[in-house]
């Protein structure tokens, strides 16, 4: 995680109705990294987006871009390109009124871009927004907030909506923007594959906090699943769940899947002291990393309450 | 100026707001420009059918000062042209998409009343041109010492003067409250409250003390001075010549306090612009969809609400008796209490 930080999020809580929503939240993104947040629904994610494009002022903290408060700072926003997990535009605008809109309002929009990103995306510009499918309008935000040549990307669940096809061509062309252009992304999605897939650094939130933060290759070292077979099964459950970092056990017959979140070869050692015949690593994906680590979050959170 | 106006603002602005200054001028040029082209015919038809009738010396003046439901239909423009600027910001898709742009709050809010501003002067002048065109093409016909051309140069300043303070006020209401169709109604509301008010309490006095007319000249004055709805309407003053003199009645109108007035707008305005500019400075987005989006302000949204309805209620079925109106007045205000509090409730749930 070292190298210039970008977006930096100093001890920021956001408060809506009197409730956290975002709790002394502390993160920093790299430039030109891809940055991606995964959380249940209601973790916080867009609450986050909208305080780090300046929709939403924070109650505690700052959230510096460039170095400079984000909030009510044009020179910042000119930076940022914000796709919302929604449509965000005019129904009653025709695309190319927005295109002229975006043309007028950031002093980097290139209509070249945005052209020779519509021979990919086939947006009808004579179209209103309100006669646009919700896949159509989704691609219009990326593909308008693209052709501003952002330095910062800050997408919140861009995928929604897509057929598979474009999904893919627009988490190409993401890749593209950051290899040719040294784009920051920032993305939320709850396809955990495409941020598995391109995100460089990764953080779970839940409850409006930070729960886990590092690179995916971090994340997929220290956090794995064992396959261990053991000579004799009987009372050894109870030892597993007590070895340091194990956050799951589940046996089948003689076989026993052990979840690590802090794996190390030590953990190894000890399986094979309380009799391991064998242990094999599986794979785990992302998705799986995240279930897991929202399971044992819950039940820290059930014992606590208890 | 350019620093105000921002150009992508006023373009985003200005796309919504066309088709109401299109509907204001035809709104403007029905009441004004067909109001004394209406009242030239009824002249000359007057005139043909009787060969010894006399001609209304004061056409011109007396078609552009009539008044009728002109004042409440401009309002209600000034409230469609407030809502039509904010309605964009106050759904829930789309209400982070302009403050996640590079626009200040200052420029987002100033170059709405701008662009609104700008709508009702585009429709204000091209009225003001037709009424001189129509003046000059009938000089033949004028008594240019009783329609001074001063008449519509007065009506114009008075007219926009008026209107923009409104505007701002519907501005400022769209400030502090969420739902833009419900800001504009309550903002139309507020401006009628007080002629309202004085309405009951002069019907109360009436009753109580009984009708003397030293006491209801006087109460005619203040209600007038609080009839915000017609405070750029014209005075009209009514002649009636001598019974079985030829001549016939005839009425003037002309602006009472002219000046005064002008000022009093003018000051109003920039009050109504500062207030709306620190409310939609401090406006949090995430409580847009509110019904008040400032907390404090839910206090005088609830007491505001049931007194109005105490208020309507016992002047409708305590008309008689002040006893009656008062027990009236006391229920309906706790209904209205209660309702209020459950409208705050309803609408403050969203986002």
């Amino acid at each position: 995680m070292g190298g210039v930080s970008l977006i930096h999020i100093k001890n920021v809580s956001k408060m809506i109705d009197d409730k956290y929503i975002i709790k002394n939240l502390d993160l920093h993104v790299k430039k030109g990294s891809i940055f991606g947040i995964i959380g249940e629904n209601g973790a916080g994610k867009t609450t986050l987006i909208k305080c780090i494009t300046g929709i939403y002022k924070v109650n505690e903290g700052n959230i510096l871009i460039n170095g400079e408060d984000v909030f009510d700072n044009n020179r910042v926003k000119q930076t940022i390109g914000y796709v919302s997990d929604e449509n965000q535009f005019f129904s009653s605008f025709k695309v190319k009124e927005l295109v002229k809109f975006y043309q007028k309002t950031y002093e980097n929009f290139s209509q070249e871009r945005f052209n020779e990103l519509n021979i990919k995306f086939k947006i009808p510009v004579n179209r209103r927004v309100r006669e646009l499918s919700k896949g159509m309008k989704m691609r219009t935000s990326i593909l308008l907030n693209l052709s501003i040549k952002p330095d910062i990307l800050i997408l919140d669940e861009p995928t929604s909506g897509l057929d598979p096809i474009i999904k893919k061509e627009i988490m190409s062309i993401i890749i593209d923007e950051v290899a040719s252009r040294g784009v920051t992304v920032f993305i939320s999605s709850h396809h955990l594959d495409h941020i598995e897939r391109i995100c460089d650094n990764v953080a779970i939130i839940k409850n409006g906090e930070i729960k886990l933060m590092s690179s995916m290759e971090d994340a997929k070292n220290s956090m794995k699943k064992l396959q261990v077979v053991f000579k004799d099964v009987a009372n050894i459950n109870k030892d597993l769940s007590s070895l340091e970092g194990v956050i799951k056990v589940e046996t089948i017959g003689r076989v026993s899947y052990i979840v690590t979140k802090n794996y190390t070869k030590d953990l190894e050692k000890k399986l094979y002291d309380i009799n391991a015949d064998f242990i094999e690593f599986v794979d785990m994906s992302l998705e799986d990393m995240f279930i897991y680590f929202v399971e044992e979050e819950d039940d820290k959170n059930e014992k606590n309450c208890k | 100026m350019k620093k105000i106006v921002n150009r992508a603002l006023f373009y985003k602005e200005w796309i919504n707001v066309k088709w109401i200054t299109l509907l204001t001028i035809i709104i403007l040029s029905y009441y004004k420009v067909y109001g004394v082209m209406s009242i030239i015919n009824q002249n000359k038809i007057w005139l043909k059918d009787h060969n010894n009738g006399s001609w209304v010396a004061r056409w011109f003046n007396n078609g552009l000062f009539e008044s009728g439901s002109y004042y409440y239909v401009m309002v209600f423009i000034v409230m469609i042209l407030a809502i039509t600027l904010f309605i964009g910001e106050k759904t829930s898709e789309t209400q982070g998409f302009i403050v996640s742009m590079p626009f200040t709050r200052k420029e987002i809010i100033l170059n709405k009343w701008f662009v609104g501003v700008l709508s009702l002067l585009i429709s204000f002048v091209v009225t003001y041109i037709l009424l001189s065109l129509f003046y000059f093409a009938n000089l033949n016909d004028l008594n240019t010492t009783l329609n001074p051309y001063s008449d519509i140069v007065k009506w114009f300043f008075m007219d926009i003067f008026y209107y923009v303070c409104i505007f701002t006020f519907m501005i400022l209401i769209q400030a502090v409250m969420g739902n833009s169709i419900v800001s504009s109604v309550v903002g139309g509301v507020i401006l009628a409250v007080p002629m309202f008010v004085a309405g009951v309490v002069q019907n109360l006095i009436g009753r109580h003390y009984g009708f003397t007319q030293s006491l209801f000249m006087g109460y005619d004055k203040i209600y007038g001075w609080l009839n915000i709805y017609g405070y750029n309407g014209a005075y009209q003053e009514w002649y009636n010549p001598e019974i079985n003199s030829n001549n016939i009645s005839y009425k003037n109108c002309y602006y009472l306090n002219y000046k005064s007035k002008l000022l009093i707008l003018f000051i109003l305005t920039c009050l109504f612009l500062y207030l709306a500019y620190v409310a939609y400075r401090k406006r949090s987005l995430e409580y847009n969809l509110r019904l008040s989006v400032f907390n404090s302000l839910s206090p005088i949204f609830i007491w505001g609400f049931a007194i109005c309805l105490g208020l309507v209620a016992g002047s409708l079925f305590g008309n008689d008796r002040l006893r009656i109106f008062g027990i009236c007045f006391i229920i309906f205000t706790i209904i209205g209490y209660f309702i209020s509090k459950l409208l705050l409730k309803i609408l403050s749930s969203g986002k």
